[in-house]
């Protein structure tokens, strides 16, 4: 038997705007003899100040451990009430909070008998839940103040740099010997102009500046463990291994451009290369007077592949218009699907790309250009859609435009951190407005770990990275119930009952943020919850076989006793 | 200096950067100029390509402003001054009358019935002078538009609270501030600069932001896809890409969205309406991001939406049954072709929003989300966190930028 509580009752008419549809006096009649209720007050306001006065007098005068209130749907002024009884000393979930306005009495404007029925049925069942539950016990969770981030290129670079600003260590992690990742291979970075290798400069030199920013190079991530704000990750080098203790981890691997190896005559004859062929080429002064051309989509939007890789056409247009530019007496044509350059800046690098005298022709994918030459490019054969008619246009060269594909190291963390990655690798946040947010708390991923993008939108996500960790980590606790699977609403961990658990595993199999484990107990195997993990959503409960394991905010006998109050 | 930052844009772009900033314990003062926050998504019917409700991922982030201690809500407020030197400003900000005192209502809705202009013939789209703010945004307010009210007092007395007050006036507050965050989103760009696409002269032809509303459920047609001019079916609808958009005589850029919210509004019509067929008039389909491109080929496969690489040359009322006639260029046929269709959406622009060019910029101000550039709300939310950690560091880093 559950020791009874001090439940005192209240229901609120809304300025007696509900007594048309629910009979209250009936209703307070039935919620005083329920057990454990000491006494049920109508109000007719009690969100207003003297209606908070009042409960506030109630409250404290019957020394109340729980409270039934009757009134307004818990979205309207559920907050307020859980925060102001907390102010009053209880337990803010020691308050139950039914509907009987918008969920009953509005709903059911019509059928007076029938509302009231329902308002008795929804009180009874607030009262059977509140009765038999306990006080919320957060646990406190220490936040070390710094971040780990793996890769060094623009986006691992910026999330430091962003760090560092606001006195947070940053450890900077990077498999390669230096730093820069993409900037050290491009020549110039569009919309800017900036080059590459000054970009990198600047940022390197402020880097290694900055007291806060340890970097090791040559370390590869070997193992995390841990949660938000305590995270253990172990490195491996090729002299020492290393475990760094931090508060967050940032993921900047990178991703790798897809060769297109058989396709196009890549490899096969000479002057095909791809965009970063180009790009190394430019950068060593390569010249590129004569004939060039661009074909745009290889290997992407087809079906094995059918992303947009958003960085080609850009990047495409900046290219062809330098060469334009550099080399007057140079012919460039640009064979594409459909040129994508959203936005100003993109839409403007198309201007300037067609007024330096780019040439652009469209191709269909059941038309592909065609490369003639042996041995080395004499032509490329295309049927452009526009016109209708097949063009043969000399080429000395021709750049095949390719997308980035996703870094295995994607496939290496995520395994690492239990993280899922969408189909084609890159890892998603997790909900569409939470991008660089993963599921599992305290984890980030930025630039083209994420998605194709350019150098300038990595670093925008590299700092929008380093400011989520800086307002996650800035308090010095925070409280396990801070992150549930959504913010702001509390959930209550999970709770295994260590007797009644076999250590079958159901439990952690089924957890969608891998919050369960399994420990060794007096020679067997128990479940172990990460309380901070945990969202309280209850999965686990619903594939226990024994009833082991129970989210207390809604356990199976609480809800057994809901349903049979609600069909009493 | 007192270290707090002013949002200016109470959308998505605003909440994040507050959010973010309020987490670095930087105390936050956010502007909006509607009764409500969450700006434009508020207006959206569906988020593409996860077909999200609009709301659904903004009213958890929406809570998190209203329940943090160092977040305070100017809504229904307005900007009237920045003072100061860089780092030291004082910014006056104009609270709109809402005509209900706040702290006495308790959204019991007596005043709504009272309301002499609750009839149904309140006119297209249904704006009420009472505004009811529903279950998910913030703040939690009811407030009076004067402008559709006809003064009639019905609410003041039916009122059991004594909250309706109409002689509440604009208040003015003055805050202490560091830093400026500009998050005050597009304005949707004109339409009826471009004369050949007859909008305003015809009711059957409409912005897309419009439509959003026009055929979403909780619009004024509960999800069914009707003919504004005489409530008949839509059987076949057009939606033209770049109406306004990358044109030297408006906006030359492009604005970025279009393309994918066209072919979330097509999908979405043919899911509201079975026998519904749709038309793509498009320059270039830009789908750059995740699962764009497969979510514009399900809408191909589907089989009922037509994609035609065309921008109309006009669109012009004249064919049968009160049908629109199309006249675009076929580029694949080379030859000219008129179509007639039910109802037209044109894709209007993402344009700055009014005021931002005489807006005195100050030192230490950073501007996000698409009234910088045009946005999704994915790239509003990542440049707001960006604009979030520029401000902080002017302020915590003791550097003015």
């Amino acid at each position: 038997m559950i020791p009874q509580k001090r439940i005192g009752a209240f229901l609120c008419t809304c300025g007696d705007t509900l007594s048309s549809s629910v009979g209250v006096e009936e209703l307070k009649s039935q919620v005083e003899l329920l057990p454990g209720i000491l006494f049920c007050h109508v109000h007719d306001a009690l969100c207003q100040e003297e209606g908070r006065a009042f409960l506030k007098e109630q409250v404290q005068a019957s020394y109340l451990e729980g409270i039934l209130l009757a009134g307004c749907s818990p979205r309207g002024h559920g907050a307020i009430f859980e925060r102001l009884i907390a102010q009053w000393g209880l337990n803010e979930q020691m308050l139950e909070v039914v509907d009987i306005r918008e969920g009953c009495a509005w709903v059911h404007a019509d059928q007076p008998d029938g509302a009231t029925a329902k308002a008795q049925g929804l009180v009874r069942m607030g009262w059977a839940k509140l009765s038999m539950k306990g006080p919320w016990q957060d646990a406190d969770l220490p936040l070390r103040k710094s971040a780990l981030i793996v890769g060094g290129g623009p986006a691992g670079m910026a999330a430091a740099l962003g760090l560092a600003q606001q006195g947070m260590k940053a450890h900077l992690v990077e498999k390669d010997n230096m730093l820069g990742g993409w900037l050290r291979r491009l020549s110039s970075l569009y919309p800017s102009g900036v080059k590459g290798a000054d970009l990198l400069e600047t940022m390197k030199r402020k880097m290694e500046q900055s007291p806060f920013i340890s970097i090791l190079l040559n370390h590869e991530v070997a193992a995390v463990k841990g949660n938000v704000g305590n995270f253990l990750v172990h490195l491996r080098a090729r002299a020492e291994c290393k475990t760094i203790k931090t508060g967050a981890v940032i993921l900047a691997m990178g991703a790798q451009p897809f060769v297109p190896s058989g396709l196009f005559k890549y490899g096969e004859v000479q002057g095909v290369m791809t965009q970063e062929e180009l790009e190394s080429a430019l950068l060593q002064g390569q010249e590129f007077s004569g004939t060039t051309v661009f074909i745009q989509c290889i290997g992407a939007r087809i079906p094995e592949r059918p992303y947009c890789s958003s960085i080609c056409c850009p990047e495409a247009l900046k290219n062809a218009g330098l060469i334009r530019t550099r080399w007057p007496q140079s012919k460039v044509f640009l064979l594409h699907r459909d040129v994508m350059a959203p936005g100003v800046d993109l839409e403007r690098l198309y201007h300037q790309a067609m007024d330096s005298g780019v040439r652009f022709l469209r191709y269909t994918p059941d038309h592909l250009p065609s490369i003639e030459g042996t041995g080395s490019v004499r032509a490329v054969k295309v049927l452009d859609s526009l016109g209708g008619r097949e063009m043969v246009l000399e080429a000395d060269r021709v750049i095949l435009s390719n997308p980035l594909v996703a870094n295995p190291a994607n496939a290496e963390l995520a395994g690492m951190l239990s993280l899922s990655l969408d189909g084609y690798g890159f890892f998603a946040g997790r909900s569409l407005l939470e991008p660089n947010q993963m599921a599992i708390p305290g984890i980030y991923a930025c630039g083209t770990s994420c998605w194709p993008c350019s150098v300038q939108e990595a670093i925008t996500q590299g700092v929008a990275g380093a400011g989520s960790v800086l307002a996650l980590l800035k308090a010095e606790t925070a409280k396990a119930s801070d992150f549930g699977a959504m913010e702001g609403v509390k959930g209550w961990p999970a709770v295994v009952k260590e007797s009644a658990c076999s250590g079958c595993g159901n439990c952690s199999q089924a957890c969608p943020v891998k919050s369960i484990g399994l420990q060794p107990l007096n020679g067997r195997r128990v479940a172990r919850v990460n309380k901070v993990r945990c969202t309280g959503c209850g999965t686990c409960a619903t594939v226990c076989s024994g009833g082991a394991i129970q989210t207390p905010s809604l356990s199976d006998a609480m809800a057994t006793k809901m349903i049979h109050e609600a069909f009493q | 200096m007192s270290g707090s930052a002013l949002i200016i844009g109470g959308g998505i772009a605003g909440i994040r950067a507050s959010l973010d900033l309020a987490g670095m314990e930087i105390p936050v003062h956010l502007v909006e100029c509607k009764p409500f926050l969450g700006g434009a998504l508020l207006q959206l019917d569906r988020l593409y390509p996860t077909d999200h409700c609009a709301w659904c991922p903004v009213w958890p982030l929406m809570r998190h402003v209203g329940n943090h201690p160092l977040i305070t809500i100017h809504s229904l407020s307005e900007v009237r001054s920045i003072q100061g030197k860089a780092g030291a400003y004082q910014a006056t900000i104009g609270h709109l009358p809402t005509y209900i005192r706040s702290e006495r209502c308790t959204g019991c809705g007596e005043c709504l019935k009272a309301c002499a202009k609750r009839s149904p013939a309140a006119g297209r789209g249904g704006s009420l002078p009472i505004l009811k703010p529903n279950s998910y945004v913030l703040p939690k307010g009811w407030v009076i538009d004067r402008n559709l009210c006809g003064e009639c007092i019905g609410c003041q007395e039916a009122c059991p609270f004594k909250a309706i007050d109409f002689q509440m006036i604009e208040e003015i507050k003055i805050v202490e501030i560091s830093t400026v965050i500009l998050a005050s989103g597009f304005d949707p760009g004109p339409l009826n600069r471009l004369e050949e696409y007859s909008y305003g002269a015809h009711p059957d032809i409409i912005s897309a932001m419009e439509f959003e509303t026009w055929i979403s459920e909780w619009g004024p047609n509960a999800g069914q896809v009707l003919r504004p001019s005489d409530g008949q079916k839509v059987r076949h609808l057009a939606f033209v890409l770049c109406a306004g958009s990358r044109d030297r005589r408006g906006y030359d850029y492009c604005s970025a969205v279009c393309c994918m919210y066209a072919v979330k509004e097509a999908l979405w019509a043919c899911r509201r309406s079975k026998d519904l067929q749709a038309t793509i008039f498009f320059t270039d389909l830009r789908a750059c991001g995740r699962d764009f491109q497969e979510y514009v080929q399900s809408a191909g496969e589907s089989g009922r939406i037509q994609f035609i690489r065309s921008r109309p040359g006009r669109i012009q009322p004249g064919g049968e049954r009160g049908a629109l006639q199309i006249l675009y260029e076929d580029t694949n046929a080379r030859n000219t072709q008129e179509m007639n269709v039910d109802m037209v959406v044109l894709a209007q622009p993402q344009a700055p929003p009014r005021g931002l060019e005489k807006s005195t910029f100050q030192s230490g101000s950073f501007a996000c989300g698409c009234c910088q550039d045009p946005a999704d709300a994915v790239q509003s939310v990542i440049s707001a966190s960006a604009a979030a950690l520029r401000a902080a560091e002017t302020i915590k880093g003791g550097r003015v930028t």
